[in-house]
């Protein structure tokens, strides 16, 4: 096969097995071929960065049409509309709830709001340790399952699964993901006990492991505890530095 | 049958009527801005996200990387985006954490294995070269686009541009190429 009909067949998506070997071998010998792929490359790259532009202006157009569109008609657009009013709803509510409180004089008699402080800083750590569809071999699957259970939000079937997991492979990931899924499930003593692991580990959720530690504490009203782990958290200066440079201030 | 209804839009999609390209933006924002908020990066970067996300999607679609759906556009398109917010983390790991180590978050979803994800900045060479082609006659632009962005074959060309025989789109084409490679020469506009 000539080295044209070599070029023609990779630009159509139609080199045989046999045929990239040979595209291949000429690529590293021959400097003319591979000019003449060089260029014809760079002519589809030259292309597709025309279109991708052409596109992205076209998309930005949508979305200022979206967002215009949002407030001369919230009512019809459906899931931000549901999602303002929920929004109001809730600030509604807490305004009702700190004016009780406020009322009763809760705030000043028990010190500091933990519940509101952990409601602030609580968010759950999102899964950056597995991507989710990759393979599909046995060992694999145990710990797809966990993922899958965690990204949507099933925790009861997160915890079961990750816990299964960790008799099988005690890693640190592991013990973070699960202590992850007991603190949105409120079993806060749970997740304190393997966020305690992760830390001794001494490895890279370190930081991530203080900052859920203290937050754990806060949720139980130990203040003390939860001091010391933040001030070690400030200290590590990895991770969520300013948060908890915050925390110790509204705490002391 | 719900098969039936995701090939038409890929079809429709192919065509790029701007009013299907739209319904297909819309249709899958909300899911897509839902999913990317746990990662808690700024709103206007989730819509950056989503945008390059459906600009690969749609580039896969086009050059014939992705034929049928094997699943929901919505997947593909968290899929994409999932891969190139990894990636930003893993450039900028200060996203999550200034020290967590990204690299075994690597792989990337079965779905889109088989797609191009990176689109490469153009280099100097190649911004000059882009403008070249733009100053080609439209029906150069036609058929270089349909053969290197398309992957058409000149077949298929001669079948949608009704041109007489295969020998005259290639002579056609090679013209073109001709030219591109004179303008660069003479590096004229």
């Amino acid at each position: 096969m000539d080295k044209e009909t070599l070029l023609y067949q990779y630009f159509s998506n139609q080199l045989t097995p046999k045929e990239q070997e040979a595209f291949d071998a000429l690529l590293e010998t021959d400097s003319e071929f591979k000019e003449q792929f060089d260029f014809e490359r760079s002519v589809q790259e030259v292309i597709r960065d025309q279109k991708s532009s052409d596109l992205k202006e076209k998309l930005k157009g949508f979305e200022r049409e979206i967002s215009s569109g949002q407030e001369e008609k919230v009512v019809t657009l459906k899931p931000e509309a549901s999602f303002n009013s929920y929004k109001k709803w809730m600030i509604a509510a807490s305004i009702a709830l700190f004016m009780g409180l406020g009322y009763l004089g809760f705030d000043n008699l028990s010190g500091p709001n933990y519940n509101r402080l952990y409601e602030e800083n609580f968010q759950n750590y999102p899964n950056t340790a597995y991507a989710i569809t990759r393979g599909e071999t046995d060992e694999d699957t145990l710990k797809r399952e966990a993922f899958v259970a965690y990204e949507t939000d099933n925790i009861n079937e997160a915890i079961s699964l990750f816990k299964r997991l960790k008799q099988k492979e005690d890693s640190e990931t592991v013990n973070f993901y699960l202590a992850q899924s007991y603190l949105q499930a409120n079993q806060t003593q749970e997740a304190i006990t393997l966020l305690d692991n992760v830390i001794k580990v001494n490895g890279e959720f370190k930081p991530q492991a203080l900052w859920y530690k203290s937050l754990a504490y806060l949720k139980l009203k130990e203040k003390d505890k939860a001091l010391v782990s933040l001030n070690a958290l400030v200290e590590d200066g990895r991770y969520k530095k300013t948060e908890a440079t915050g925390l110790v201030k509204e705490l002391d | 049958m719900k098969n039936d209804l995701v090939d038409i839009s890929l079809d429709q999609l192919r065509k790029g009527a701007d009013k299907d390209l739209k319904k297909i933006y819309e249709d899958n924002r909300a899911k897509f801005l839902n999913f990317a908020r746990r990662y808690q990066l700024p709103e206007d970067d989730l819509i950056d996200f989503y945008q390059d996300a459906y600009i690969i999607f749609y580039n896969n679609v086009m050059s014939g990387k992705l034929e049928h759906l094997s699943s929901s556009i919505s997947t593909y398109l968290i899929s994409i985006g999932k891969h190139l917010i990894f990636d930003r983390m893993r450039k900028n790991k200060k996203s999550v954490s200034e020290k967590f180590d990204l690299s075994r978050v690597g792989d990337t979803d079965e779905q889109i294995s088989s797609f191009e994800l990176e689109a490469p900045e153009l280099s100097h060479e190649q911004r000059l070269l882009q403008q070249h082609f733009k100053s080609l006659g439209e029906k150069c632009q036609q058929l270089l686009t349909l053969f290197y962005y398309r992957g058409l074959t000149i077949q298929e060309i001669m079948e949608a541009e009704n041109y007489n025989s295969e020998n005259v789109v290639k002579a056609a084409k090679s013209r073109c190429m001709k030219t591109l490679k004179e303008k660069i020469k003479s590096n004229t506009y």
